[in-house]
């Protein structure tokens, strides 16, 4: 007689809620990189006088603070995919969405601020910024929908 | 070659705006739909980025007039969503644009559809 694996007994809304805490903690990792790694070039910026990209800088961790913020707002994600799996869809789909808004500027203003620093006493942070740059296609990654068109 | 970016987000239209500056076009800017479908008539621009979730009229609603509208009908529109979702870009068409691009916008992919819409340039 085979018996049955312990884990087979997970109700589903729990499997389900177990699933999202797990894409929660995969989103939260990422976030958190790109925060101190966007704080680490804003100071080294400030130290080597790049004065003139403090403004960029600013709007990029601005918007790393956002991302982080509406990470936050996942915390109680695992409860609610438990507990009402359809308001838990909708309310997936507007964070999902929202995300993607401070995303788009952080890789924007990195892009510009890479070309920027292709030579001059920004070069060195160049390397940092394209960190970022991954961090923020690891995230967009986590938060693709499966039925995405590009 | 003008361009009218209709684009409610601040960061997200300074950032779009100054990286198409870089490639040598011209910037116009609306920062919601009703705005949009006013600069459209005034500017006649040679095309127009239109955010699709915009205060006042949305991106829809605001392409189907200016494709409504003689004078800005035959203007190229490509419509920008954060959304990425099956159906968002038959939406898009449907509401009279003319092609569609997701947020984050991956600019070289963006500028290939500005030029494959735009006008033949003068040699």
């Amino acid at each position: 007689m085979t018996q049955t694996p312990p884990f087979c007994d997970v109700a589903p809304q729990d499997a389900a809620a177990l699933q999202v805490a797990a894409m929660c903690q995969a989103l939260r990792t990422p976030g958190a990189e790109m925060a101190a790694v966007v704080d680490r070039v804003c100071e080294q910026a400030q130290a080597r006088g790049l004065d003139d990209a403090a403004d960029d800088l600013a709007r990029i961790r601005k918007a790393c603070a956002r991302l982080c913020a509406l990470i936050g707002e996942f915390a109680d994600a695992p409860r609610l995919a438990r507990d009402n799996p359809e308001q838990w869809l909708a309310t997936q789909g507007h964070l999902r969405h929202d995300l993607r808004t401070p995303l788009n500027a952080v890789k924007g203003y990195g892009d510009m601020l890479i070309d920027d620093w292709s030579d001059g006493p920004g070069q060195p942070l160049q390397d940092d910024l394209r960190a970022t740059l991954r961090l923020a296609d690891q995230l967009l990654a986590l938060i693709a929908a499966p039925q995405e068109t590009p | 070659m003008k361009l009218l970016l209709v684009e409610d987000n601040e960061m997200n239209r300074d950032m779009l705006s100054r990286r198409l500056l870089r490639r040598g076009y011209e910037i116009v800017m609306a920062v919601d739909g009703g705005q949009g479908v006013e600069m459209a008539g005034l500017e006649l621009p040679d095309l127009i980025l239109m955010d699709m979730s915009l205060p006042v009229i949305d991106g829809w609603e605001a392409t189907r007039r200016i494709k409504a509208a003689g004078a800005t009908r035959h203007i190229p529109v490509i419509g920008l969503t954060a959304h990425a979702m099956a159906g968002d870009r038959e939406k898009a068409i449907e509401a009279g644009c003319d092609d569609y691009d997701t947020k984050p916008v991956e600019l070289d992919r963006l500028i290939a559809k500005i030029e494959a819409l735009l006008p033949a340039r003068p040699a």
